[in-house]
């Protein structure tokens, strides 16, 4: 067979496939699908099977039935892989290697041994994704099953670090479109998602990844943090500057004022209310308030971040949040006493 | 490294510090009990980088200095080239005079990676 006569069998015979998948990713075809699966298993065709499995359940989610499903499948998989892995690991060791010893044994539930042999292969070689990889898989599955938060800024961080290593990636690309998803972020999904569509459009999770992207309304922010507020929250917020309160400040010294919602309610008259500005003072103030606590460090108080053309300072205000900028270093304390007063004025009033 | 991060510790009211790259990967920490590098590195990443985004939009530059107060306890985060060191406080610690012999630290160890990188 020439290639062209080889090429055009191969690509009718994807095509086959993908409209296999894409007829058992329909929705109300869950049982269809879990048979499907079950069939994959009893010929041990441990593969296929988890890649419908997962696809299945990006596709339906929430689909209790079929998370387990697949946790079982990702530890049966597992269990008969270890061997041969730790094997491999051991013997012709590679960040590759170590890499995916660890995701077996995240898989299984060893904390300490993911632990330890996905550090092994960050440090085998630093500029190899697969260590990375291996830590956001562990990351992402956390997030998606307990809803973890900070789960899904480990999972972001090295998934980040794992693209800038080698862009394309496939499994760095189909991780990445899953997180952007479960945020609710289908715009962002479908641009990870492009180069995966060209390179492996009959791969279920693909398909999945893809369908979901369509069905979900578009996001309106291209802030990734603006995305974990709102996954976090339920709140988007609103802001209306021509319709905010006036805060007074004296020359040099700008103030905003963002409700629990992160809502801009107050600035002071020539302070900027550009929608930029704007966002990013409410993903910072929203930040503060949900990553203090988590850090052991109790209640949003005060930041200061000192820069060499200003100052930027926040205090913290029954929930709400009054952020104050300087240019000039030496206003420094002049700020700091203006947003502890105008909080003591809040109060009052 | 390590040595270094341990010898803050001795500052009253330090209760740990650890130094992570731009990209928010732990390169060397020295945390007390009860603090987990890999959860304050996730956290403490994506609050310097809201802050930063801020500062930078509002034309402070890059910041080289983030004091984070907390009722529990505080954080501060110091640029040291390329990477940053945190350190942890407990709530209350007198900022002003710790805060010299923490920049003093921060310059030591920007000194360190600067040799490492050239």
């Amino acid at each position: 067979m020439g290639i062209i006569e080889s090429w055009k069998s191969r690509s009718s015979r994807n095509d086959r496939v993908e409209n296999t998948v894409r007829s058992l990713l329909e929705s109300g075809r869950q049982t269809d699908l879990l048979n499907r699966v079950s069939r994959f298993q009893s010929q041990n065709r441990f593969a296929p099977a988890m890649r419908l499995m997962r696809a299945g359940v990006i596709r339906f989610q929430p689909w209790p039935e079929g998370e387990e499903k697949l946790a079982l499948l990702e530890k049966q998989y597992a269990r008969l892989e270890l061997a041969t892995a730790q094997e491999k690991a051991e013997s012709e060791f590679s960040a590759l290697h170590a890499a995916r010893l660890a995701d077996l044994l995240d898989i299984l539930g060893d904390r300490a041994g993911w632990q330890l042999w996905s550090r092994a292969a960050i440090e085998e070689d630093p500029c190899d994704p697969e260590g990375y990889l291996a830590v956001a898989r562990s990351h992402l599955r956390r997030f998606t099953r307990n809803a973890d938060g900070v789960a899904g800024l480990g999972a972001l961080r090295y998934l980040t670090k794992a693209c800038q290593l080698r862009p394309g990636h496939g499994e760095c690309l189909r991780d990445l479109a899953t997180l952007l998803l479960s945020l609710r972020a289908p715009k962002a999904a479908k641009k990870v998602l492009a180069p995966l569509q060209r390179a492996a459009a009959d791969d279920p999770v693909v398909i999945a990844l893809s369908l979901l992207a369509e069905e979900l309304p578009e996001e309106n922010t291209a802030n990734v943090q603006e995305l974990f507020l709102r996954w976090e929250t339920g709140v988007e917020p609103v802001h209306s500057p021509a319709e905010c309160a006036v805060l007074a400040s004296p020359s040099g010294i700008d103030l905003w004022e963002l409700s629990s919602d992160r809502s801009l309610v107050a600035h002071s008259e020539a302070a900027d209310t550009g929608t930029e500005t704007i966002e990013q003072y409410s993903v910072l103030s929203g930040t503060l308030h949900q990553s203090m606590p988590r850090m052991g460090m109790g209640e949003f108080v005060r930041f200061t971040s000192r820069g060499k053309g200003g100052v930027l300072m926040g205090q913290a205000d029954d929930g709400s949040t009054l952020l104050g900028h300087c240019a000039r270093a030496s206003h420094e304390s002049q700020m700091s006493r203006l947003l502890q007063q105008t909080c003591e004025e809040e109060v009052r009033r | 490294m390590k040595e270094i991060l341990q010898s803050l510790q001795q500052i009253p009211g330090v209760v740990g510090s650890m130094v992570m790259t731009g990209d928010g990967m732990v390169v060397c920490s020295a945390l007390g009990p009860g603090l987990e590098s890999e959860t304050l590195a996730a956290l403490t990443s994506g609050t310097r980088l809201s802050i930063q985004k801020a500062a930078v939009h509002s034309s402070d530059g890059k910041p080289h200095e983030i004091v984070l107060e907390g009722t529990e306890g505080n954080l501060l985060l110091l640029e040291i080239g390329d990477a940053t060191l945190i350190v942890v406080t407990h709530a209350g610690l007198e900022l002003d005079s710790g805060m010299l012999e923490i920049r003093s630290v921060a310059r030591k160890l920007r000194g360190i990676l600067e040799i490492q990188a050239s």
